[in-house]
């Protein structure tokens, strides 16, 4: 009988899972989904910690520094491998020719890479005043992603940008799924006339093209504005239309499921509409919502990049991606200073990380299709 | 059996439900469908009506009209309840939740019947639970009775459904239709997604449930054996109407409506001496948006007259609880099963 119990337990196992435990069973031989979703947890925990993170103030100029080149990390030396990482320290020399500033690593200085070394003056989530930084060199700054026109540490300032680059995404969704769910709703259950009137407003959002309607409604915000008034001012934005997506998939959703036999059979048992909403519909698309949140992410976040980039949403000096991408508007700049395009990179493996993710998700979404 | 004179435990009357056909930006109705049309039949108290037709006449929404599960366009459904004959279509919402634990189906399809994101404990005892019959323990209990009746694991409360194959599953639907302890369930087709073995354990079980807790059932099938082996009567259907409705016995060896001639000559003969001359119907089925006049079989009826195609013949009792709709009930003679 013992014996017997210990055998079947991982059939029953299986059994016995509920829905979400299914999910993540499936979820987890999507590789490409796992690796997405790791990389959004870096991002994220990066952003959220981004004055810790961060080596410098992203506001401090260092004048010796201007369009200094990434610096890279070196574990070896002429006397052989170290275990502390260390850069070597830049010299500013002038091209005799062509008279521009170019930086070489000046091999007699070198700067080992300390852990919790303390820098910068900063408050964490303006909060906590700190000056403990998760690393950096203990005199002189360190660019790992170069610095900008201005000596401005671009590391630091790329972090500072996700900050902003990667909530407005969550934000802007959440606003999105509120509306999405509330008129999909009622445009699924109630049906008729109201659905009519909601699915043709919906085309007529869509038809609009995005980029001149975003463009408009963010020339109308006022140039005064905090930014942290313009940043609300661009989710909405954002959301006005980013909800119709939701809205059709709740609908959809809903109508598919009215019809399916086992909401018939908890009518005919008895069960309230209430019941039949929260204990049988809700749970039943609840997952595919999700779905469809993360793959709508995406989009924000191109759109404040978009928006920011062509000057009409985030202003300096706060800074998010699009911001950053600013200084990169010209031949000239990818010419010279290629490390002024990271933060273009990095939209870009946050859109791809979304998008696995995504992808991973739909598929675990049903986990009881064959 | 219960005499026709007697109350019967349930009775349509003049059942209709028709759907809108919607067209254009407007959504202007241009037409309907109908798939129950003043249908008239009653059932006793613990006997068995067969509801046989071909797919697309209309028997799944009269299943799902008598238990108002869809709303029904006109007739009334009248249902004991205590003595008294209560109109299941002017119940108002309240006092029609109250009554549908008295009422209960049994789904065709067993995957898609089952919520898969609840288990068997859950599933069974939600009649129990939105009825308040039951909670907590006493569901337990109560829901591993029924499990237990229906011939599933006891142990197997905590699963989910698609732990379970086709046949479990219509069993967990099954107990979920006993749960409150119904006096009348449809069964829209229960075993028609099953295979042969499992549909024989699966009639066999609700025959006994059938005895056990004296149930009454309306039973659907396009299937004319299962019918045979388990309707008390049968009530043809076609292109939404009733065609024809008597003893499973008398219908089977005396057909009075073409229509059932013909179903009855497609059932397989398990003795190949036996050389039928099959009916094979020309034509298709009519359409019910558009129905023919007169009767509605006559286009395929190769004993149709004029006056087929004019009048709609009338609903009678041709012989004692023999009811048929043809115009030539008592000329013609036609083949049944010997």
């Amino acid at each position: 009988m013992k014996n017997n119990k210990r055998k079947i337990s991982a059939e029953e196992k299986l059994y016995v899972a509920t829905q979400w435990q299914l999910m993540r069973r499936k979820f987890k031989k999507h590789k490409l989904a796992i690796l997405g979703g790791t990389t959004l947890v870096i991002f994220y925990i990066l952003a959220i910690f981004c004055g810790f993170f961060s080596p410098q103030d992203i506001y401090k100029q260092h004048s010796g520094y201007i369009y200094a080149p990434p610096q890279r990390i070196h574990f070896f030396d002429e006397e052989g491998f170290h275990l502390r990482p260390f850069v070597y320290g830049l010299e500013r020399k002038i091209d005799p020719i062509t008279f521009r500033k170019i930086y070489i690593e000046d091999k007699t200085r070198k700067l080992p890479i300390y852990f919790f070394v303390r820098g910068d003056k900063y408050k964490l989530w303006n909060l906590y005043s700190t000056d403990i930084h998760f690393f950096g060199v203990k005199d002189g700054p360190i660019f790992l992603f170069g610095a900008d026109k201005l000596g401005r540490d671009l590391f630091s300032r790329n972090l500072h940008a996700a900050r902003i680059s990667l909530s407005i995404g969550l934000v802007g969704v959440a606003i999105s799924f509120i509306l999405g769910c509330i008129i999909g709703g009622i445009s699924g259950y109630f049906g008729g006339m109201a659905d009519m009137v909601t699915q043709r407003v919906i085309e007529f959002l869509i038809c609009i093209p995005t980029i001149p309607l975003w463009m408009s409604l963010s020339a109308a915000l006022p140039k005064k504005w905090p930014p942290t008034k313009i940043y609300f001012g661009i989710v909405i934005i954002l959301s006005i239309v980013g909800w119709c997506g939701l809205a059709r998939v709740v609908r959809g959703k809903l109508l598919e499921l009215r019809e399916e036999d086992f909401v018939m059979a908890a009518k005919i048992c008895g069960a309230t509409s209430g019941r039949i909403i929260t204990r049988h519909l809700l749970p039943a698309f609840l997952s595919y919502l999700i779905v469809n949140v993360t793959l709508a992410i995406p989009n924000m976040i191109l759109g404040e990049t978009s928006l920011s980039f062509l000057g009409l949403g985030m202003r300096a000096p706060a800074v998010s991606w699009g911001v950053l991408l600013q200084d990169a508007q010209n031949v000239r700049t990818l010419a010279l200073h290629p490390w002024l395009l990271i933060p273009g990179l990095c939209v870009i493996i946050t859109i791809l990380a979304f998008n696995f993710l995504g992808d991973g998700l739909r598929d675990a979404a049903d986990p009881y299709k064959l | 059996m219960i005499k026709k004179n007697e109350l019967p435990l349930l009775e349509v009357k003049n059942l209709k439900k028709y759907f809108p056909v919607e067209k254009g930006f407007w959504r202007k109705t241009v037409g309907y469908v109908k798939a129950v049309d003043k249908v008239n039949l009653y059932i006793n108290e613990g006997e068995t009506l067969g509801v046989v037709g071909e797919s697309g006449c209309g028997k799944t929404t009269l299943g799902r009209c008598i238990l108002r599960a869809i709303e029904p366009t006109e007739g009334s459904i009248l249902f004991r309840l205590n003595g008294d004959m209560i109109d299941i279509t002017k119940l108002d919402r309240e006092s029609l939740r109250a009554t549908r634990r008295y009422t209960q189906m049994i789904f065709q399809d067993p995957y898609s019947s089952l919520d898969s994101r609840m288990t068997v404990l859950d599933i069974v005892g939600e009649p129990l639970l939105v009825n308040n019959l039951a909670t907590g323990r006493k569901m337990e209990e109560r829901v591993k009775d029924l499990v237990n009746v229906v011939g599933l694991n006891v142990k197997h409360l905590k699963r989910y459904p698609h732990a379970f194959s086709g046949g479990q599953r219509q069993r967990i639907g099954i107990a979920r239709a006993l749960a409150s302890n119904p006096k009348f369930i449809v069964a829209d087709e229960p075993v028609s997604a099953l295979d042969v073995s499992v549909q024989a354990q699966t009639l066999n079980l609700l025959q006994d449930l059938q005895v056990e807790f004296k149930l009454t059932y309306l039973f659907i099938s396009h299937d004319l054996s299962v019918i045979e082996h388990i309707s008390d009567r049968v009530a043809v259907m076609y292109v939404g109407k009733i065609v024809e409705l008597a003893k499973t016995e008398e219908f089977f060896l005396n057909p009075l409506h073409p229509y059932s001639e013909a179903l009855l000559s497609a059932l397989p003969k398990p003795d190949p001496r036996l050389r039928m001359k099959r009916i094979i119907l020309s034509g298709e089925v009519a359409n019910p948006v558009n129905p023919p006049s007169g009767c509605y079989f006559h286009p395929r009826c190769k004993y149709a007259e004029e006056i087929c195609k004019k009048e709609e013949p009338e609903w009678k009792e041709v012989n004692p609880e023999h009811f048929v709709a043809c115009h030539f009930a008592k000329e013609l003679s036609l083949k049944g099963v010997i």
